[in-house]
């Protein structure tokens, strides 16, 4: 079933007491949560617990960001003073420990496939400590990578449900650098030299140094397999675009209205939701949860 | 003790003053120079030691920027990654690790080291070591040839654990980071290290190896200007001021002082010069105007009181060098004349003559026709004469009747022209209108000097005085002129021997020989006193009396002899020569005579009077001229206990009519009248004259008794003494006793 959830500014009144918790509230001081990833490294999250019995959250960070991007600091932030509990991995990207966002010059010796073992590593450890299914909430390639997660784990029970902030997909929009040539070129080297690194287009970076096989796990989600995976997964995740979100390609929001996908449109906002309507995701997220 | 200084002169004072505050002046400059290359210095060390500071601050400031720029590269993530899986280490060395937002420009290289401190891959292009001892973690710096390179070295840690994952090295190049801080003092573009060769060194030894030039503090170099250009003003005004300075001075100070000094030696070069005051002369300075204008206020002042002086003087000159009688010079012109005559033509080709008039039997005429007759004799042969006389030529009256005049320039013709002239205008001059009834003459004696002969100056008086004396002897000429034949006669009255020789006794009393020759008593025939007798010893030769008083008489140097005379015979009383008891008589000159100073003279023999009787012989030709003098003179004597005896008694004109006027105690007769004795016609004058004078209580001296008859005569006529050679000859010295009985015998 396709709804479309407009919300308007008929609700400044709301903003403005959002707004004053939000400036007011202490920055959190969560816990630091290490678990060993599947490649053998330590990753980190940092635990916002709350008291609550709502569902805990997962808050997923954005294309070799981390949980410190301002997007996901201010939902994480907002919903654990919300009394919602929060917690914000940071996916390893083949760095022990990583804490820092990871440059596109510099070698990435990751793909999907090790990051979606990692949000499902951080969903069991959530869900395992607050014994309660998980609520996940991703931005940009990060909602990508919850859908990657999704997709692979449907039907699953440790899933209260997600919520995809500016869902986008590879070789997707103007921004994208990747292209079919890069494709075949990766393809080409994956023959040649697997485990060679080469410099690739991907996403914003011109270079983008990683192992075919790596990069190919990445350029595998594009519109098609997203839509595909949209449409398998059996809990439908909730989708929040900005109307102004100058990532996305023209035909995706078509698209996934297409495919009948639970989309919430936030005018004027574009793929960071920064500036004032970070009011308006928040208020969206907590309309959807 | 009193140190006088001497003085230097204006100029030389000047100059040293000038040099003393040029010195001076000099010495402020140098010194304000030295303090301001002090000051210099100051600031100069002050800025190295900011500079020093800067420049270890900036390498401090540098080096931790470099360690802290390596501590954030130890923490970029990428480089845990490559720690634990180095495997794409060269990739991400050569693509990632220099292009990286951690890096700077400065960092030229960096390298990752395990644990062990062995690199993770061995890069060929790596400037940093491909390992590392673990214990260089820290910082060090290496100069190279060219600049100085800092590697430092950091750790990497695991998070949790703290655990060291491995080792990062960067590279850096430390220049372009100083030269980046900010410098107030040291110019960065000189910044430079100078190095022999590579080497590793520690911090405090770069900074020696570290050179550089300070910036021009704009404080430093804007008060060095500052002082540098007030040393130039300084020194440009100073010079300035000198320049104008000195030479106002020297013309307002040295210039007048110059001027008075000028003005002085004028002055005094010119004493008699009166002083007329221009205005350029004017001084600038009051005070040395006022001086000047005193000075020559004064100078005018004393110049005045000069002549007047002048004046006086001469009035008084001409009084004292004039006769009061004639109105001609007098004795003292004469000699003061003479002497100057001697002084200038001494040496001199000139020829001068002396003239000398003497007037024939003048005292016979004074006696005869009485003193007024005389004096108009004597002022009328001075009128003629000196009508006669040429303007230079002047007219002097020696002495009594005695005239002569100097010619100079003028021959022996000449002078003898003159000399006739005078005598012919005399012969002829109408003396009967002043009551004479004779005929006066003249005798004239003229002596010239020979050209050449500088020594017959000297003895010209004498000459003149020969000529004179020719002159007045029968068979003479009334003018003569002396001759070397008439000197041969005069040879002992007037030799220039016996000049010099009586001239030495009377002045000094060498040779001067008093000779005693008893006065005895007729009745006894014992020495009653002793009549003191003048002789002259020379060369063992007695000049006699007859040719002492001519000569003494001729130069008027009878007051002189007498005086003499005195000295020896009191030296003889105190030395007892004669005996006492007895007595002493003296022959005074006439001269003597009527000088008023003569009881004050012999005041010496008045304590001599308790032993000795003491005489005073007194010539009749002495009291011929002033009569009244010598009476007032002779009384005073007599009061004193001199006893007054009248010489030569009848030897004269008019004997008698000076025994009546004079108070006189002996009457001692002539020798010509003594002598009578022996002529029986004559015999009753000498007995009544004798008789005569010895009942108007006068003392009988008898004269030149020859013989023991006429001694016994001459008792006989009432005579009390008696002198002469048949009692003793005049001697030296007395060998007989007073109280003797035996007749006198003296040794001549």
């Amino acid at each position: 079933m396709f709804s479309l959830v407009r919300v308007t500014r008929s609700l400044s009144l709301f903003k403005l007491v959002l707004a004053s918790l939000l400036m007011l509230s202490l920055p959190c001081q969560g816990e630091t949560i290490q678990q060993r990833m599947p490649n053998g490294l330590l990753a980190s999250a940092e635990y916002l617990e709350s008291a609550n019995d709502e569902s805990p959250i997962l808050i997923l960070h954005g294309f070799l960001q981390t949980r410190d991007f301002f997007t996901v600091r201010r939902i994480a932030d907002a919903l654990h003073d919300d009394g919602h509990t929060v917690l914000l991995p940071n996916l390893s990207l083949g760095i022990e420990q990583r804490s820092q966002s990871l440059a596109c010059e510099a070698i990435h010796s990751h793909n999907m496939e090790l990051d979606r073992d990692e949000v499902a590593i951080w969903v069991n450890w959530l869900s395992q400590r607050t014994s309660k299914p998980v609520t996940l909430i991703g931005h940009s390639i990060g909602s990508l990578t919850l859908l990657a997660y999704l997709h692979a784990n449907s039907p699953n029970n440790n899933i209260k449900q997600s919520i995809l902030v500016s869902l986008i997909a590879f070789a997707q929009g103007p921004i994208a650098k990747e292209n079919s040539a890069e494709k075949k070129r990766a393809e080409k080297d994956l023959d040649v030299d697997k485990h060679g690194i080469h410099n690739y287009k991907l996403a914003f970076c011109d270079i983008y140094p990683t192992r075919p096989d790596h990069y190919l796990s990445y350029l595998r989600w594009d519109q098609t397999l997203v839509t595909e995976a949209l449409l398998g997964i059996t809990k439908k995740p909730s989708i929040i675009l900005g109307s102004k979100d100058n990532r996305l390609s023209p035909e995706w929001k078509p698209l996934l209205n297409q495919i009948k996908a639970n989309v919430v449109e936030i005018e004027d906002a574009n793929h960071f939701f920064d500036h004032a309507h970070e009011f308006d995701l928040f208020e969206a997220i907590i309309e959807l949860l | 003790m009193d140190i006088r200084i001497r003085p230097v002169s204006l100029t030389l004072f000047t100059t040293i003053f000038i040099a003393l505050f040029l010195i001076l002046l000099f010495s402020l400059g140098r010194l304000t120079y030295l303090e301001v290359e002090k000051l210099n210095s100051s600031f100069q060390f002050a800025n190295q030691q900011q500079a020093d500071d800067e420049v270890d601050a900036a390498i401090e400031e540098s080096l931790k920027i470099i360690s802290k720029k390596t501590e954030q590269l130890a923490k970029w993530e990428e480089l845990t990654q490559q720690l634990l899986d180095p495997t794409y280490y060269t990739y991400w060395y050569r693509h990632r690790a220099k292009d990286n937002r951690f890096l700077s420009e400065y960092i030229l290289d960096l390298a990752l080291y395990d644990s062990n401190g062995d690199v993770l891959s061995h890069i060929n292009t790596s400037l940093l070591p491909d390992h590392i001892e673990p214990i260089q973690n820290g910082q060090y710096i290496y100069i190279s040839e060219y600049e100085p390179f800092v590697t430092a070295i950091k750790p990497i840690k695991n998070k949790n654990s703290e655990q060291i994952l491995g080792y990062i090295a960067t590279l850096n190049r430390l220049i372009p980071i100083v030269v980046t801080r900010h410098f107030s003092w040291v110019d960065q573009a000189t910044l430079s290290v100078k190095t022999e060769q590579a080497e590793r060194i520690t911090t405090e030894a770069f900074k020696n190896h570290l050179h550089y030039q300070l910036i021009s503090a704009p404080y430093t170099q804007a008060v060095q200007s500052e002082m540098t250009d007030f040393l130039l003003r300084l020194a440009t005004i100073t010079a300035i001021l000198t320049l104008l300075i000195f030479p106002l001075a020297a013309w307002m100070i040295s210039r007048p002082i110059m001027k008075i000094t000028e003005h002085l030696n004028q002055l005094k070069s010119h004493p008699y010069d009166p002083v007329v005051f221009n205005n350029h002369d004017q001084l600038l300075i009051t005070e040395l105007d006022n001086i000047r204008e005193s000075l020559n206020s004064y100078h005018n002042q004393l110049n005045q009181v000069n002549t007047s002086l002048d004046q006086k003087t001469q009035e008084l000159q001409n009084l004292t060098h004039q006769d009061s009688l004639t109105g001609v010079m007098n004795r003292s012109a004469f000699d003061d004349f003479w002497q100057e005559v001697c002084h200038l033509f001494k040496n001199s080709n000139s020829q001068t003559c002396l003239i000398i008039f003497d007037i024939n039997h003048f005292k016979a005429l004074n006696d005869t026709y009485g003193h007024q007759a005389g004096d108009a004799v004597l002022i009328a042969i001075s009128s003629l004469i000196n009508n006669i006389l040429r303007n230079r030529q002047q007219l002097f009256r020696l002495g009594g009747d005695e005239f002569a005049t100097v010619l100079i320039g003028c021959n022996h013709r000449k002078a003898m022209q003159l000399a006739k002239q005078c005598h012919i205008a005399i012969s002829n001059y109408p003396f009967e209108k002043h009551g004479i009834m004779e005929p006066v003459r003249m005798s004239i004696g003229v002596a010239h000097t020979a050209p050449g002969d500088d020594s017959s100056l000297d003895s010209l008086q004498w000459q003149a005085d020969v000529a004179v004396h020719f002159a007045k002897r029968p068979g003479y000429s009334n003018i003569v002129s002396f001759s070397a034949e008439l000197a041969k006669h005069a040879q002992g009255l007037y030799s220039n021997r016996t000049h010099s020789v009586v001239f030495e006794a009377i002045s000094n009393g060498n040779g001067l020989v008093l000779h005693y020759q008893p006065i005895v008593d007729l009745d006894n025939n014992k020495p009653e006193y002793y009549e003191v007798l003048m002789r002259i010893m020379h060369d063992g030769q007695l000049i006699m009396p007859s040719h002492i008083f001519p000569l003494v008489e001729a130069r008027r140097l009878e007051h002189d002899m007498d005086r003499q005379i005195i000295r020896k015979i009191i030296a003889d009383l105190e030395a007892r020569k004669i005996p006492p008891g007895t007595g002493v008589s003296i022959n005074l000159s006439a001269p003597s005579i009527v000088d008023s100073e003569l009881p004050t003279w012999l005041e010496d023999f008045v304590p001599f009077m308790s032993d000795y009787k003491l005489l005073i012989e007194v010539t009749e030709t002495a009291l011929i001229t002033q009569l009244e003098t010598a009476r007032k003179n002779l009384k005073r004597l007599r009061s004193m206990g001199f006893r007054v005896a009248l010489d030569d008694f009848g030897s004269g004109y008019s004997s008698l009519r000076y025994l009546g006027a004079m108070p006189v105690d002996v009457v001692k007769f002539d020798i010509t009248l003594t002598q009578l004795i022996e002529n029986e016609d004559a015999n009753p004058i000498l007995n009544h004259l004798a008789q005569m004078i010895t009942e108007s209580g006068y003392i009988l001296v008898a004269e030149g008794i020859e013989s023991e008859s006429a001694a016994e005569q001459l008792k006989q006529l009432g005579f009390h003494y008696g002198q002469g050679f048949y009692f003793g000859k005049p001697s030296a010295s007395l060998s007989q006793r007073a109280d003797d009985n035996s007749p006198v015998n003296f040794s001549a």
